[in-house]
């Protein structure tokens, strides 16, 4: 589903943050973890994520480093930050508020999608 | 083709080339690029590892068009890989970028700007030569005339004896830069006789000296007026003193005229005494002399430019150096020599002028008020472009080697300001003034040889490039003034002896009884020593000379090739005395000048330093004999 570029501007960070939040990953594996909790809803684009990852990492929000798992090339993890889950614990807080204020104007009810 | 690289092996040329170009892009270094095209790459790998080898082409275009342009891409990374950058280095930066933008700006500041003109250096220049007495007083108007009416030589005179040389004997500005080739040439000159020429060539040259008659009229009516100051014309408004398309002389032309013509009128002076005195005319022989020996004077203490000083000192030369040709020919009567003799003595009554430079000064502050702004910081700062077009008068800066832009940028932003450099310009200036009336001697005793061009050395930086360029070395003109004083005194001198001998049979036996007795006023000054010239009687003649740029009194030995000793074309090697009199004779002169067999030793005998004055002990040298000159070593 395509969503307004605007609409989605705002979220992607949280999101990110979000997914990261269950564990470290590399840049392809976690637009792919993206796309399957979201259930293909929520797609990063790939000249998206990387400019946004060094823009996380800027404001230390997550950190990176480079890893080498047995057979596998050196990788680039990123991992959530104590200040990224301070952050991102805001964000959902405000999401969620805003959630509930959107809901009671268009009237909404009913199934929400999971926020995991 | 992408080149071989074993990151991107197994990656499509596609995805490669992609991956390069956003890394490219990014362009913060070695480390960062390689960790961006590493991630990529990584990106791809892995998307693509479940492909088959032909669909790994299509999916890597698929993945390339998500990520979308490569240098909207890279610019992106390239600004999230800066904010990571810690805060000292970015500190670092922004103090870098921050310090660039001082320079830009400050390189905007000091490259633009309008000078202010507000001294009209033109007025102020006629001021100082002005003496403050009626127009009908002044030669200029003559001499002006006398320019306008002088007349070119003929061809074949152009190319004789009498032609051959390219300055005035006496012309000591230009001597300095002679070979010995062509000092050689200059002093054949100076022995040649009138019947050295062809009869074509003196036919020609009499009807150059009649062509030029009422040229010489006004040369000599106005050598009579008792002063000479030139009126500049009033500039244009802009317009320089300094006029630029000259060969690199370090004086200002200020429009000035037709100097040449009044030095050729100088020669022709000479040339016109030494026809008449053939004649038997010796009253006329020494008019033309004097008129061109006052004419000289004029130019010489009219407080004008230097160039216009040193064609006086060459002229004034010029008439001191026939009036001793005249003095040597036999036959003259006492009265002759005493009218000679007062006639140069009325020239320098006032007392023989040193040199001036004044009239630089203002030209140099008139450089500076065109070529600097002023008010602001400093007083002012110089504006490279105005600057640029007056270095080509640098000697040590071929304007071929940098354009002279380059260096007056670098003036303008490092060196003085406008006070600094007006500072350093007067104080040069006032030193000139102070320091040019003391002898080479006195200048060698304090330690100050060379003081002028060591002074300028000395103004720190870039503001030296500005006052070596504008400002003039007066080291040589300096002696070359005392050496055309010590000609003057000497040839005063010569024509009282030349009397003496004839109203009382032989010389004296110094030059004090001159004095006590009438013949001379004043005994003639040695500039290279603490005394009198040296005087000799040497049995039927005399002797008398300067101990010479070497300051060593060499017994009246002399280089022909070196007339005053050392000189600057030859630092290195000693030079001799320099001999007034006897004047070489013309045989001498010219085997020696042609590599014929050395004449007599010189007479090295007990000469003391300083005797008394004017005195010295006669040499060991055989009565009757003529006094020696020494070859150039080598000859």
């Amino acid at each position: 589903m395509k969503f307004e570029r605007e609409l989605l501007k705002g979220v992607a960070p949280v999101v990110v943050l979000e997914v990261l939040s269950r564990g470290a990953m590399y840049g392809y594996e976690l637009s792919e973890a993206l796309a399957q909790r979201s259930r293909n809803v929520l797609t990063l684009g790939r000249g998206t994520l990387y400019p946004l990852l060094y823009n996380l990492e800027a404001k230390g929000l997550v950190t990176a480093e480079l890893v080498e798992k047995p057979g596998e090339r050196k990788r680039r993890y990123y991992s959530i930050t104590s200040r990224g889950r301070g952050h991102l614990a805001r964000q959902k807080r405000q999401i969620q508020q805003l959630q509930a204020g959107i809901e009671l104007v268009l009237g909404l009810t009913g199934a929400r999608p999971a926020m995991g | 083709m992408v080149r071989k690289d074993a990151r991107f092996e197994g990656l499509p040329d596609g995805a490669a080339r992609y991956v390069k170009s956003v890394a490219r892009r990014v362009s913060m270094g070695l480390k960062v690029n390689r960790e961006v095209c590493n991630e990529l790459i990584d990106h791809f790998t892995y998307a693509l590892r479940d492909c088959s080898e032909g669909d790994k082409s299509a999916r890597a275009e698929q993945l390339i068009a998500d990520f979308g342009s490569p240098k909207l891409l890279g610019k992106l990374i390239r600004r999230g890989k800066m904010r990571c950058r810690p805060l000292w280095r970015k500190a670092i930066t922004r103090g870098f970028q921050g310090v660039g933008l001082l320079i830009l700006l400050y390189g905007l500041w000091v490259t633009t700007g309008t000078p202010t003109i507000s001294v009209d250096y033109v007025a102020r220049l006629n001021e100082l030569a002005r003496p403050g007495v009626p127009e009908d007083q002044n030669a200029w108007p003559h001499y002006k005339r006398a320019m306008t009416l002088y007349v070119e030589p003929g061809q074949v005179l152009e190319e004789s004896p009498v032609m051959d040389y390219r300055i005035s004997p006496g012309h000591y500005a230009q001597v300095t830069y002679l070979t010995t080739a062509e000092l050689t040439n200059l002093r054949k000159w100076l022995y040649a006789e009138l019947a050295d020429l062809t009869t074509e060539q003196l036919a020609d040259l009499r009807k150059w000296l009649d062509d030029n008659e009422p040229a010489w009229q006004e040369f000599e009516a106005g050598s009579r007026e008792p002063y000479c100051w030139c009126e500049f014309p009033a500039l244009k408004p802009g317009e320089p003193l300094l006029q630029l398309k000259l060969p690199p002389l370090r004086v200002a032309r200020v429009k000035l005229p037709r100097l040449s013509h009044l030095e050729w009128l100088g020669r022709a002076g000479a040339w016109r005494s030494r026809i008449v005195l053939e004649e038997g005319k010796v009253s006329e022989a020494v008019d033309s002399l004097l008129a061109s020996d006052r004419a000289g004077m004029h130019l010489l203490s009219g407080r004008g430019m230097l160039i216009e000083q040193l064609v006086g000192m060459g002229i004034g030369d010029l008439a001191c150096q026939e009036l001793l040709r005249l003095a040597r020919a036999d036959g003259l009567a006492a009265g002759d020599l005493a009218r000679a003799q007062a006639g140069l003595e009325a020239v320098s009554a006032g007392g023989f002028p040193p040199l001036s430079c004044e009239g630089e000064r203002l030209v140099v502050l008139d450089v500076v008020q065109l070529c600097f702004t002023e008010g602001g910081p400093g007083g002012g700062h110089l504006i490279p472009g105005r600057v640029a077009p007056y270095l080509h008068f640098r000697p040590n800066y071929p304007p071929d080697l940098l354009p002279p832009i380059v260096p007056a940028i670098l003036m303008s932003a490092v060196g003085g300001g406008r006070g600094e450099t007006v500072s350093a310009i007067n104080e040069y200036f006032d030193l000139v003034e102070a320091r040019g009336k003391l002898t080479p001697y006195m200048l060698r005793e304090g330690g100050l040889q060379g003081w002028s061009r060591k002074y300028i050395e000395s103004v720190g930086g870039p503001l030296n490039d500005f006052v070596d360029g504008q400002c003039p070395s007066v080291t040589y003109a300096g002696e070359f003034a005392f050496r055309a004083k010590a000609t003057h005194e000497a040839t005063i001198a010569v024509l009282a002896l030349r009397r003496w001998r004839v109203e009382r049979g032989k010389y004296p036996d110094d030059l004090r009884s001159l004095l006590e007795a009438g013949y001379l006023e004043a005994l003639p000054q040695d500039p290279y020593s603490d005394g009198p010239l040296r005087y000799a009687r040497r049995g039927e003649d005399f002797i008398l000379y300067s101990v010479g740029a070497n300051f060593r009194d060499d017994g009246g030995a002399s280089d022909p090739e070196r007339p005053w000793g050392v000189t600057n074309t030859l630092p290195d090697t000693p030079g001799l005395d320099h001999v007034f009199w006897p004047l070489p004779e013309r045989g001498r002169a010219e085997v020696s000048l042609l590599g014929g067999s050395p004449p007599v030793e010189p007479g090295r005998g007990s000469v003391p330093g300083n005797g008394a004055a004017g005195e010295t002990r006669p040499t060991s040298l055989p009565a009757g004999s003529q006094p020696a000159e020494v070859l150039a070593p080598g000859r």
